[in-house]
């Protein structure tokens, strides 16, 4: 009897002690989640975004300026600012909407917008925001954050690509340094040049991170993987001679390639532009870089598709967005336009702000060694729309990219391939 | 030559092959740790400089003096104390109690048991993140450390219960029965005898869990937003940035969380021998 | 007395059953339902489908590959993580000088941080900046770069072999724990008989070790099959989905293409797979527990 009494005993402490540390944990986690119980009586705004911006200065001290300016503009609102690291921040986000936990203020990556806006978990902003608020942002970046004819984000950001490329390997190639390739044909033959005559590396190439690669060779041209018409169906192109010449321009230019390139990031290949490595690159400002105490470097416009084509370039970047089940809403959408407020946007982000007034006030266009960018700027856009299926096709056109050129498929078969997988995507 | 000579020429052979097997051995295993180590004195420039170089051209501190200064190190890795000693308790306990059951017991359910708990590590873990935030934000748990310790031991419990049974089988049942004899409880047993001839087992298991828990980084980054919850790992997650991986700052962070580990190694080491001289299980 | 033994066995186990129930048998049948359900993050809205994940899951024509990765990854794997692990056990057991030392060292690998190693890897094993491929060509050992991540052909190869570094000190570890208490009297007997080293090695110690290869078999399978952050931050499963493993697509599915009912879908049956892959393991588990009158 004694014998069992004890061991039953033992396991009820081991029970009490397990019941005890969960009821005690739920009464000591502090400020944790983003549904916050508002202190006392302030109002709790709680904002999400990532550690590199939010966090981390010369961002953080605005973004305090920022919270502080709002809390005395708004008197009984108080802004919780969250962050979490760059490599953690997107899985954490769309974990937190998964389990309908999400901030009242957030970034959204452009790339999940339609998802996040078809899911309504954003709020409608034209009912918030004055009439013409959205008339000062870039054009091809408003577009990207409008989902059924309704503003659900405010661009907050963007980013573009130029073509960097190396004074001296043009030299050495027999080129001339001041005139770098203005189409892909150029691109293509200056490539093959330098690598024949240096034995260096013509193109820096990354397929590193599953994105469709050198995707700012196809914004600059007027042709777009896919079309939406105006009743919602969605049709591919990609059986379009131009998607061919895109593939057939990457694959001719493969010998240029650093022979790792299937793992290199464009971080990888901006350091390795840096220290001489590559003679040109597609990237943006190269801020990972200790390139502008360097002086082989030159800057173009991204090469266009035929000598006709229009100008352009990848922009990526985020929007602000308010969550459509916030308990104050019109106080969020103040904070979220507070923060795309021109006066602050620039110093708020290492990207450049998706509007006018933004974008000419940033540190990129007070400094000369950035024109290009600032002039490429303008002509941003993607390769394609804004679809439920953006992430499905993107990593459909990625495979295709790789089982051409570095499986080497060819280019009709794998565009017939591509096209009923897309075709299938957007069936569902 | 004789015979005797000729043995002993063979053991010459024997033990010279089997040091260079260890100096080849301890090159394979280190050299990658070697790497780590000189990258975390480098400057970030010659990281990236061709061809790579096997000593630092200019030793840096400044990826430590980083790390230390202006990270949350310090506060990082007295969380990670927390959580590796709290998940090791619990875990052993549980695991301890459930594994000597399984070894000296006769009951229903046994088999179905075992097999209950293994599936239950068939999960990849990330897919059990988007259930478990839903059930930690409904309870109200999210940023609690106590909630991570517990977390972390129901991941480990069943690792621990397989492990044990194990050893515990090892320990012959005749010492049980002769301690009956002696008037001992089953209770008396287990904490007196058993756990005690276990601990080389315990160790093993303890240490196994204590790595894994140390490491972990993806339920550490989920369920906790503040710094003064996180443990090491968040600073190894915050050198990978919108601007790239900061080589110096990660594997200085690496370097620093490798080290505890290695102290309780070598610390370890010892205790492990030492639990098996004058056990009475030898043999 | 047996009943009473029942009772008591049961609870023992009641600690650990709360735990586990708690925080790790509330998410896996959540899971479990999910499948069941089209959820994505494209709508709020969750509703049960019936099997149309799962269909969808195995209609993918990635599937199939997906699945012959996962089980050449893992056989591999556990093959040579096993052969190596007790192997140099074995070494170290024998050594009369160094042992200490060598133990110390074989147990290094283990504990860096997941992350850490997969970055340096990653960083050694590239072409031109990495040192892996300068050594090699130093020493003339290649002519060019080897594309250790980038070729398809070898991609796999060489993440099994990075994996096995970092994992087979676990096996190094439980084999050395349980030489501990080898039958010294046996082997000593049959060293008086004249026996040699292969037939002790057969007859004796690895019959002793056999329960410990068992249970350590299962669970570094199934760590192994289920391991993600290496295979993750290397290749991201490519180059061409070389190395794409079940965990890797059902992480892609989920956290890339936002559809959480297929991507469960897939976790329950990457279950179904790493069970079948255990049974054999088991069964030895179970066949020796009742050998020695535990089951």
């Amino acid at each position: 009897m004694k014998r069992k009494a004890k061991s039953f005993l033992a396991c009820a402490l081991c029970v009490a002690m397990v019941a005890g540390t969960v009821l005690t944990g739920c009464g000591n986690s502090g400020g944790n989640d983003s549904k916050k119980e508002d202190t006392g009586d302030k109002k709790v705004i709680t904002f999400y975004g990532f550690s590199d911006w939010v966090d981390t200065d010369p961002y953080k001290s605005v973004y305090q300026e920022v919270k502080a300016q709002f809390e005395k503009e708004n008197p009984g609102y108080e802004v919780e600012l969250q962050s979490d690291p760059w490599g953690d921040w997107e899985q954490k986000n769309k974990t937190m909407f998964a389990s309908g936990n999400v901030a009242d203020v957030f970034y959204v990556g452009n790339d999940n917008f339609p998802t996040f806006a078809n899911s309504g978990n954003l709020l409608d902003l034209d009912q918030y925001v004055d009439k013409g608020y959205f008339d000062d942002f870039f054009e091809n970046v408003r577009k990207m954050y409008q989902w059924e004819g309704k503003s659900e984000a405010i661009p907050f950001t963007t980013d573009c690509r130029i073509l960097w490329y190396n004074k001296e390997i043009f030299k050495e190639a027999g080129l001339d340094p001041e005139n770098p390739p203005k189409t892909w044909d150029e691109l293509r033959d200056d490539a093959k040049q330098i690598t024949e005559k240096t034995g260096k590396y013509g193109f820096g190439m990354d397929l590193g991170l599953k994105e469709i690669p050198a995707q700012s060779l196809i914004c600059a041209s007027d042709y777009s993987i896919l079309d939406v018409a105006d009743d919602g169906t969605v049709t591919s192109n990609v059986k379009d001679q131009a998607f061919k010449d895109y593939l057939k321009l990457l694959s001719d230019m493969k010998d240029t390639y650093e022979p790792d390139f299937t793992n290199l990031d464009h971080h990888d290949v901006a350091k390795q532009f840096a220290e001489g490595q590559f003679g040109m690159i597609i990237g943006n400002n190269l801020s990972e870089t200790d390139i502008y105490d360097k002086d082989f470097w030159g800057q173009a416009l991204v090469p266009t598709m035929t000598a006709d084509s229009p100008q352009g370039s990848f922009g990526g970047g985020f929007g602000i967005s308010v969550n459509s089940e916030t308990k104050y809403p019109e106080q969020a959408v103040k904070f979220a336009q507070m923060l795309c407020d021109p006066k602050y946007n620039g110093d708020l982000v290492s990207d450049i702000p998706a509007s006018n007034a933004g974008a000419a006030n940033c540190a990129y266009a007070k400094d000369d060694k950035y024109a290009v960018i600032m002039d490429q700027i303008q002509y941003v856009r993607q390769a394609q729309p804004k679809t439920l299926y953006f992430n499905e096709v993107q990593a459909a056109v990625y495979d295709t990219v790789a089982n051409v050129i570095v499986g080497g498929q060819d280019i009709d078969s794998a565009v017939d391939a591509l096209d009923s997988q897309i075709n299938d995507i957007v069936k569902q | 030559m004789n015979p005797k000579s000729k043995k002993k020429l063979k053991k010459g052979i024997g033990s010279a092959a089997s040091v260079i097997l260890m100096i080849l051995l301890t090159v394979i295993v280190l050299f990658p740790i070697y790497w780590l180590v000189v990258t975390s004195f480098k400057m970030e420039s010659e990281i990236y400089q061709i061809p790579p170089s096997l000593f630092p051209k200019n030793l840096t501190f400044d990826n430590y003096l980083h790390a230390l200064v202006e990270t949350k190190l310090p506060q990082y890795f007295l969380n990670s104390i927390i959580y590796t000693v709290g998940t090791l308790l619990v875990a052993l306990l549980c695991g301890a109690l459930a594994a000597y059951a399984m070894s000296r017991f006769r009951f229903k359910g046994k088999k179905t048991y075992l097999l209950v708990i293994l599936l239950s590590q068939l999960m990849p873990m990330t897919t059990l993140i988007v259930p478990l935030y839903v059930s930690f934000g409904k309870m109200n748990l999210l940023n609690n450390r106590v909630a991570m310790i517990i977390v972390y031991a129901a991941i480990q419990i069943p690792i621990a219960i397989w492990l044990l049974i194990g050893y515990f089988n090892g320990i012959p049942k005749e010492i049980d029965e002769a301690a009956i004899m002696d008037g001992c409880t089953r209770w008396q047993i287990l904490t007196k005898i058993v756990l005690p001839l276990a601990k080389p087992g315990l160790m093993a298991v303890g240490l196994s869990i204590a790595i894994s828990v140390w490491q972990e980084l993806m339920l550490a980054m989920t369920f906790t937003n503040q710094d003064e919850l996180r443990p090491l790992m968040a600073g190894v997650s915050a050198a990978i940035t919108k601007s790239g991986v900061q080589w110096g700052q990660i594997t200085a962070t690496g370097v620093l969380a490798l080290l505890p580990m290695l102290i309780v190694f070598i610390f370890c080491q010892k205790y492990l021998i030492q639990g098996l001289t004058g056990g009475a299980v030898k043999g | 007395m047996e009943k009473r033994s029942m009772k008591s066995a049961y609870a023992y186990l009641v600690p650990s059953t709360i735990i586990m129930t708690l925080m790790l048998g509330f998410p896996i049948v959540y899971n479990i339902i999910i499948s069941f359900t089209e959820w994505t993050l494209k709508s709020s809205e969750k509703h049960f489908n019936g099997i149309d994940n799962y269909i969808k899951v195995l209609m993918d024509e990635k599937f199939i590959k997906i699945l012959i990765i996962t089980v050449l990854w893992t056989g591999i794997n556990i093959l040579l993580q096993m052969l190596i692990g007790i192997g140099l056990a074995l070494f170290a057991d024998h050594l009369t000088k160094g042992k200490k030392f060598m133990r110390v060292i074989l147990l290094i690998p283990w504990i860096i941080p997941g992350t850490v190693t997969a970055l340096t890897w990653k960083w050694m094993l590239q072409s031109d900046v990495g040192i892996v491929n300068y050594l090699l060509m130093h020493f003339n050992l290649t002519g060019q770069n080897i594309l250790f991540l980038s070729d398809q052909n070898i991609a796999l190869m060489t993440l099994i072999l990075v994996h096995v570094w970092k994992a087979f000190p676990f096996w190094f570890l439980m084999i050395t724990a349980s030489l501990q208490n080898k039958p010294v009297d046996q082997i000593e007997a049959a060293v008086m008989d004249g026996a040699r080293y292969p037939h002790i090695l057969r007859y004796i110690i690895l019959p002793h070790l056999s329960p410990i290869i068992a249970s350590t078999g299962v669970l570094t399978t199934i760590w192994t099959l289920n391991y993600f952050d290496l295979i993750w931050l290397m290749t991201k499963g490519g180059p061409m989905d070389a190395t794409s493993t079940l965990p890797i697509y059902t992480y892609r599915l989920a956290f890339e293409f936002n559809d959480f009912g297929r991507s469960a879908a897939l976790a329950v049956i990457s279950l179904i797979v790493v069970s079948l892959v255990c049974i054999p393991y088991v069964r030895k588990m179970f066949h020796n527990m009742k050998e020695e009158g535990v089951l």
